[in-house]
């Protein structure tokens, strides 16, 4: 374990500089053994692919008091997850109307229907949030999706579109430019909408697609609107 | 209780400390950028260092009093006058019902903080009333808005900030990726002097005359990024990210400006030269936590009665006659 102070409020763990489930596994379970102590002066945490990083306030606690402290804690302990596999279900509309983006794999022989069993066959890693409030990193997309970011990106990518920029796959909460190719949209408001905060999943945490036609995306963006709707989670044992 | 706003100015909008917690969702912090002035005022007017204020940026707004309470000015001079009477910065100002509180563009500095006896009583979003407009909490503020407030207790009024002479220079830290560029390149950001461009803003502070070149590239993995981080894209122009950066960021980080001269760094109108410094993250730490004590125990005002020069009744006396 290595810990790193950055600057006068932040220090930063890593354990393996690998790009892996597993690593990212490590640092998330580290996280969960670290938040419940609830210390006093840290003021927020941030998990990204190989390092975690705390951001506390000096006048607080001391950067040699927060390593102390986690230097108590024993880190090969935390190989293993501490909470359940989550499985956070997000549907998604592949119609043209939506996916705007879709011609860049038809012209690679795939069909819709391809594209959709491809993109929703898997359970994917949520390794960390950012960028936008609420937008999930998620990687390891099929081999036959892999698609670089468009040369020129769009000023514009519609709220919910859900994208690929070359092996990540994840979904804009909110309208934003980017580069990403949008393949789909969900109906689903993740994110801040109307002053509230809603993000249903975590760093560690898993996203599951699921394939839905157009009259069940006006469904559910009505059911979302009138704030009926239940994300469908499903939870499973260590 | 009421503020009406006539004229919002250039992009004003309220801010406290910020918003903490919620980072790892992807929420940056937001607050006031600069958190010396802002906990001034708020300690001008007794109020809680987290008070919301109102940052004005460049040009300032008008406003209208729709009762009495007391407010305080600190920042930049934008030319604050009440009923068209010039009024001093730093100080407490009894305003009644009525009154026209009047700003202007900056004749020196970038910001100024409106601070008011018991802050503004804007709505609360996880826990924190600061304006972040990128992701739809809240908005500047435009002619015709109302802003509540409410007064509940009244400030010392023989009270005043201690002027303190302040040079251009930044000092910043190694960044993260400081090892991705070589010293030539790393020599230019401490020897030439740079600018602000005019497309900076509460995101983050372009950097003009100047380009950067990484020997290792321009992607990194991406990771969570901190406040002041002088980000290097591929075109060379640097970006030091600010309060409403995004959270994560894949930008190879040259240097990170030292938290006790992201004050002054705000405060630097665009095309204003300035230099780069570099010093220790110990230092970093060391000016930081002075910089926190000396708000902290109100070292940085002092009382008026000292300082004869500057007589706040006088200032409430010549409003109250032409009032």
């Amino acid at each position: 374990m290595k810990i790193e102070e950055v600057s006068e409020d932040t220090m930063t763990i890593t354990f393996d500089y690998a790009v892996s489930e597993e690593n990212c596994k490590r640092l998330i379970t580290f996280l969960e053994s670290l938040r419940p102590l609830k210390f006093e002066g840290i003021t927020d945490y941030s998990v990204s692919y190989t390092k975690l990083m705390i951001y506390y306030d000096p006048m607080i606690i001391e950067s040699s008091d927060i390593e102390e402290a986690i230097r108590k804690i024993n880190a090969d302990e935390y190989q293993t997850p501490l909470k359940k596999k989550r499985i956070i279900e997000i549907p998604v509309c592949y119609d043209d109307e939506f996916g705007l983006d879709l011609n860049r794999y038809y012209e690679e022989g795939l069909t819709i229907e391809q594209i959709q069993t491809l993109h929703t066959e898997r359970e994917y890693y949520v390794y960390m949030i950012g960028f936008l409030p609420g937008f999930p990193y998620l990687n390891g997309v099929n081999d036959k999706l892999k698609m670089p970011r468009k040369e020129t990106p769009r000023t514009r990518i519609p709220k919910g579109s859900v994208g690929i920029a070359g092996s990540q796959t994840g979904f804009y909460p909110t309208s934003s430019p980017g580069g990403w190719n949008i393949i789909g949209r969900t109906p689903l408001n993740i994110g801040i909408e109307d002053n509230t905060l809603n993000v249903p999943y975590r760093a560690g945490d898993y996203i599951k697609f699921k394939p839905i036609n157009s009259a069940t995306f006006d469904e559910i963006e009505k059911q979302v609107n009138q704030g009926t709707f239940n994300i469908n989670i499903e939870e499973r044992g260590v | 209780m009421t503020i009406i706003v006539n004229d919002g100015g250039l992009y004003s909008t309220i801010q406290d400390l910020g918003r903490y917690g919620y980072f790892e969702q992807g929420i940056p912090t937001s607050g006031a950028l600069d958190f010396k002035s802002h906990i001034l005022v708020n300690t001008i007017l007794r109020n809680d260092p987290n008070c919301a204020t109102l940052e004005m940026t460049y040009i300032g707004g008008k406003f209208t009093m729709k009762s009495s309470n007391y407010i305080s000015v600190v920042g930049a001079d934008m030319g604050f006058s009440i009923n068209g009477i010039d009024m001093p910065i730093g100080k407490v100002i009894k305003c009644t019902t009525g009154d026209e509180i009047s700003f202007g563009k900056a004749k020196e500095g970038m910001r100024a903080y409106l601070g008011i006896a018991g802050g503004f009583q804007t709505p609360s979003f996880l826990n924190s009333r600061s304006t972040h407009e990128k992701i739809g909490v809240g908005k500047p503020l435009k002619s015709g808005d109302e802003i509540y407030s409410e007064c509940t207790h009244k400030p010392k009024e023989n009270i005043h900030l201690k002027h303190i002479e302040e040079d251009k220079i930044i000092r910043i830290i190694k960044g993260e990726q400081f090892d991705y560029f070589n010293q030539d390149e790393i020599e230019k950001l401490l020897i030439q002097s740079f600018k602000i461009s005019t497309e900076s803003d509460r995101m983050g502070f372009r950097l003009e005359d100047i380009s950067i070149k990484s020997e290792k590239g321009y992607d990194i993995l991406s990771e969570p990024t901190i406040l002041g981080s002088i980000q290097v894209p591929a075109n060379g122009k640097p970006i030091v990210l600010m309060n409403e950066r995004q959270t994560v960021g894949g930008y190879p980080k040259i240097g990170t400006v030292i938290k006790a001269d992201i004050p002054k760094l705000v405060q630097l109108q665009p095309g204003e030269p300035f230099t780069f410094l570099l010093i220790e993250l110990e230092e970093a730490q060391h000016h930081y936590k002075t910089l926190m004590h000396q708000l902290k125990n109100d070292e940085l005002i002092e009382n008026v009665k000292l300082a004869k020069h500057i007589d706040t009744d006088r200032i409430n006396r010549h409003l109250e006659k032409n009032r």
